[in-house]
Parts: structure tokens; sequence; C-alpha cells
């Protein structure tokens, strides 16, 4: 099958009188790209939507300024950290709802810590991070424990956590105390240097891509990710510890809300009730747009930090546009859904992992 | 001929028993299976055959009897102990994950096999991962186009292969097929059985399990026939023609003393 696919294509090896198979010219790369990925259909979508907005869209002009896409980075990063663990757990088969409590629960602690009981700010940290961890900890042994399906666990701890949240803060909002050198480990504007005006977050989303997208593609664990979430039975009678996967990647995405979470401690200045709410929505929006099936086992590490980066530049393309913000979810809707129809169409033709 | 297999047989049940509760899955099951042997292993359904083979995977031991393993009593605990003799299982399902390509799959919850690195830095050679699961699957006579290729996209007889590929990859001493060719067609069963002759060239041992004497036939060098938990018959090929193997699969112990087999009147 696959040789007939290759005949028709007008790679220079073949003409040389070489096997097609195996041959590395520009053309199979950039085709296994466009459709040989579970994140082609993501790669595509962010090209066409940033040629659009910096080239056709009225606001063109204001799009490619050192402003915008700082600003793009920014809210890409943000939510890319978390919608590329969410991604990992998605492959292995369950759903996080929780991640957008957790990291507000976390955000909220470190300046709680650190005004009404004067803790260190590292020590608040760590504590955050410490939490974070548990209430990861927690959701992943509550699903292999009880077996209730993981949508319906971390539902329930979305609403306990948030209702924490709520509690903790009477509702209102905590001020972070500034000028802490720490918070300058996830929030540092850059002031000179190629990245100037950007973020440091910027940095945080390329490891944890790099990071993880390596860990999933090349190591066992990530060959064990796939397989709990593609066939768990298969998983477990080839002896793959599918229950302690399973808790590890409760964990990495509680981590990753908790990351992203100490980020925006450190960019704004009062942490409010509402911080992270409906996050885990956008998260599932940016795995999904970046090919992540829904029943799991098959998904892209990379193609959800696309998904973020496009939703980040629907938001502020449209902010850029003067359409008003309510809007901005038909937007983000509409993409999920034409993502999912492309990503069947590209899928169709040659699913691969 | 049973004092030869005695002395050179890979594995060996003596009058194995097992009962659930008030049923008797196994009564009397012995049989023996030399080295680098198919040994088709036949019966109609509830004769005991899925009994017998978790028996031998290290689900459960037998209640009575017992199972000899070069010669030397074993008794499992589980399956890990029979994997770790030699006891390679391909079940109905395959436990293959089809999302998932054939490489992974063949590596699957054996990466250590082709990983490089150290510690938490190891990590999954790919050139010799691909190698390697190319290698296993040409070895069983199936030529695969990609191992990158998602297994979903495979027949259901190349599946199968690639599932017997994956076991004998690890070189095991036993094989043991669970009705590999129940849902194939002809030619896909043909495939299949060409993968069994292939893995009984490595010198592996191969325990068919199958209600349905044709396809079996081709490549086993000797039948046992189960019927209501006990062996009725044990024979070498070309003893009974397909139709009389067929006859005692349905008809049972009646007929197998009326053809003499001792097995039958203990």
């Amino acid at each position: 099958m696959a040789v007939e696919e290759q005949a028709p294509t007008p790679g220079a090896d073949r003409e040389a009188g070489r096997p097609v198979r195996g041959a590395r010219g520009a053309w199979p790369i950039a085709r296994g790209l466009l459709i040989g990925r579970p994140e082609s259909g993501a790669l595509f979508g962010a090209a066409v939507m940033f040629v659009i907005f910096a080239f056709v869209a009225p606001s063109r002009d204001l799009f490619l300024t050192k402003n915008n896409l700082a600003g793009i980075a920014s809210i890409a990063a943000e939510l890319g950290i978390v919608a590329m663990a969410v991604t990992l757990l998605m492959i292995a088969g369950h759903f996080d709802l929780s991640v957008g409590s957790i990291l507000g629960l976390s955000s909220l602690l470190v300046p709680y810590l650190i005004v009404n009981y004067e803790f260190p700010s590292w020590l608040a940290l760590l504590v955050a991070v410490g939490v974070a961890a548990t209430l990861g900890l927690v959701n992943g042994v509550l699903v292999v424990g009880t077996r209730i399906p993981s949508f319906i666990v971390t539902l329930g701890t979305l609403l306990i956590w948030r209702g924490v949240v709520n509690g903790v803060s009477g509702g209102g909002v905590v001020s972070v105390p500034r000028g802490d050198p720490l918070f300058d480990l996830f929030a540092y504007r850059f002031q000179s240097g190629p990245l100037q005006g950007y973020q440091v977050s910027l940095l945080w989303y390329i490891g944890v891509a790099v990071v993880l997208s390596f860990v999933l593609l090349r190591t066992r664990f990530g060959n064990w990710t796939f397989a709990a979430g593609g066939n768990e039975r298969a998983a477990r009678s080839m002896g793959v510890p599918v229950d302690r996967v399973w808790l590890v990647l409760f964990v990495l995405t509680a981590l990753a809300a908790c990351l992203t979470g100490l980020i925006q401690v450190g960019r704004f200045s009062v942490v409010e009730a509402t911080r992270g709410q409906l996050y885990e929505l956008q998260a599932i929006a940016a795995a999904v747009i970046g090919g992540a099936r829904l029943n799991g086992g098959y998904g892209s590490v990379v193609g959800a930090a696309l998904g973020a980066l496009m939703i980040a530049m629907i938001r502020q393309g449209l902010v850029l546009s003067g359409i008003e913000s309510y809007w901005l979810n038909v937007a983000i809707g509409a993409l999920i859904i034409g993502a999912v129809i492309v990503n069947q169409v590209l899928g169709r033709s040659r699913p691969q992992i | 001929m049973s004092q030869m297999d005695r002395n050179g047989a890979l594995v060996e049940a003596r009058d194995v028993a097992k009962r659930f509760g008030r049923i008797e899955a196994l009564r009397h099951v012995s049989f023996s299976l030399g080295r680098a042997e198919v040994l088709g292993l036949l019966g109609d359904n509830g004769a005991g055959k899925s009994t017998l083979i978790k028996i031998l995977t290290g689900l459960f031991p037998p209640d009575r009897g017992e199972i000899r393993w070069e010669g030397e009593p074993v008794r499992f605990s589980s399956p890990r102990d029979a994997y770790d003799l030699g006891v390679a299982t391909v079940y109905q399902d395959l436990a293959i994950v089809d999302l998932m390509s054939i490489y992974r799959n063949v590596f699957l919850g054996r990466e250590t096999a082709v990983t490089k690195g150290w510690g938490p830095f190891r990590y999954i050679d790919r050139r010799k991962a691909h190698a390697h699961a190319r290698k296993a699957i040409a070895d069983i006579g199936i030529e695969i186009r990609d191992p990158d290729e998602p297994l979903a996209r495979m027949s259901g007889g190349e599946r199968q292969s690639i599932a017997i590929a994956r076991a004998a990859y690890f070189n095991p001493k036993l094989l043991i097929l669970d009705e590999p060719t129940s849902a194939l067609s002809l030619r896909q069963t043909g495939r299949v059985l060409k993968s069994v002759e292939e893995a009984r060239n490595k010198g592996i041992s191969i325990i068919f399990i199958t209600h349905n004497v044709h396809h079996v036939y081709p490549v086993a060098d000797r039948f046992v026939v189960l019927s209501h938990g006990e062996s009725i018959a044990e024979f070498p090929r070309g003893a009974h023609s397909k139709e009389e193997v067929s006859e005692l699969i349905v008809s049972g112990k009646e007929l197998a003393q009326k053809l003499g087999h001792s097995n039958a009147a203990s």
C-alpha cells in the first residue's frame, strides 16, 4: 500500500533509478509533515491562520508587531504547557477536567502563604508544587482505585478544588507581592537580546514541548502511554504497568497546571478566585485541534502546542480586528469542529505513531 | 515412542486434572511435546483446551498430576514464571494495539530490548527497533512494507503472524497458539501456517490449539485430542486421516478406544 502511495510522487530519487522507499528528498519529508502525523492538521491550520492574520486581515499591520507576537507567545505558552500534559493523559485514555481548578489553587497558594503566613517565597512555591502533585495523585488514585471514569472523577475534583479556592480567597482577589526575583524564573520579560519583549514562559513552552515529545515518541514510557489508551487489555497482557502510567500522567498534568499557575502569578499582580476557570476545556480543545483522539491511543504533544498557538492567534487576532471578545468562543468552537473534520480526513489517509 | 519422548521431551503433562467448584474442567490429560515439534491440540468447545493452556502459561496450577519441563516437574506460580522458563503465548485477542505501529507493537512491554542510554535517559533506538522488528517478522516468512505502519492496516492473517513473530522474537522454547486460524480465510490461514513452520524451523516447540483439524493438519507433527477434559488420543501425523481425526473430536472416547488408544482407557 505504501509503495502504491509513493509511486506517483515526483521524487528525484526515483528518476535516478533508486527505489522510492527510504528516499529522503524534500518532498517525502514535507509530505510526511503534511499528512503523515497526528499534528499535520494543526501545523497546516496554524500556518494558514498565521498567513491570514499577518497578510490578509484588515488589521494585518498590527499583527506582526513585537508587542502582539509576544502577547500571542505568552497566551500560547501558558495554555500550551497545560494542553501538552493533558494530551499525554488523553493518549493514555483519560481526561483531567480539574486542571483549571488545580491551576487556580496552586496560583492562589503562593501569594496567600506569603501574605498571610509570611512564608518565604521559595517555600510558598514548593508548597504550591507539592499541593498540585498531591491533587494530581488524588485524581489518579481515585481513577485507578475505583475504576470510575476519569471524566466523572475529575469533574468532581474540578468543583471541589474550585470551591476551596473560592472559600480560601473569600471569592475575592489576593494581591501578589512584587519584586521577588524568584518569580523571574516564571515571568521574566526579556529586556534585550533576540527574545527582547518576550516572556520567559516561551522557553518553558518550548522546553516542555521538546521534553514531552521525546518522552512520548522515544521512550518506553511513551510506548506504554500509547498502549494504555489504545488497548488497555493488550497493554496489560504484555506486562505494561498501566495503572502506574496513569498515576504518573495525572501527577504530570497537575504539575503542568501548577507551572502555568506560577507563570501567571508572576505575570499578574493579583490572583482572583476565577483564575484558571474553563482552562480545562481550552486545554482539551488545543489537544483535539492538535490531533488527539478523544478515545485515547492517538495524539501529539507538538500538535497540542500548535493547537494552543492557534487559540492564542485567534484570541489576539480578533482583538486586533476590533471584534468584541464575546465572539472569541464562536471562533474557537468553530475551529475545534473544523480541526476534527480535517484530522479525520487526513487520518483516513495515513494515521501513524 | 513414549519412552523416547520421555527422555527428550520439552514439556510433558502427566494425568493433569483441574476442577472449578463442581465442574471438572480437566480429568485425565497427558501428552508430551518434543523439541521443535508442532503439537496439534484438538478438541471441541468445552473439551478443556483453554483450561489446559492456562495451566501451561502459569495462570493457575493443576489440582492433580504434574507438568514436567525438560524432564523436571515444575509448578508455575504466575505467568511470569512460565515466561521466564520460555513459554510464550499468543492469545486469541492477540494483545496488539491497532493504533500503534508494527515496531511499537513488537516491543510492547519489552522495550528494553531496543533501548539505549542509561537510567532515566534511556530511550528507544528507532533504527535498531525498526531493523529488529523487520527481521523478527521476516523470520516467520512475512514481508512488511514499513515497520512504522499501524497494525490497523494489516489483514487478519498478517496481524496474527505479527503476533507470532513478536512471541517468537524473544526466543521462547515453547510457543502456545490459541485458535490462531479460527477467524481467518483459507488464504490467510495458509499464511499463518507458514509462520508456524518458520517458528518451528527456528527450533521452537509449538502447541497449536484448534477445534478444526483441517487448519492444523498440514503443520502438526503430532496430535492430542481432548474430549470432556480427557486426552483421549495421542498419535503422530499419518496415524489417522483428517476425517478420522474429525470423527475423534466429535465422537470422543468410544471411538478412541475402538481405534486402540490406551490413553482413553485410563
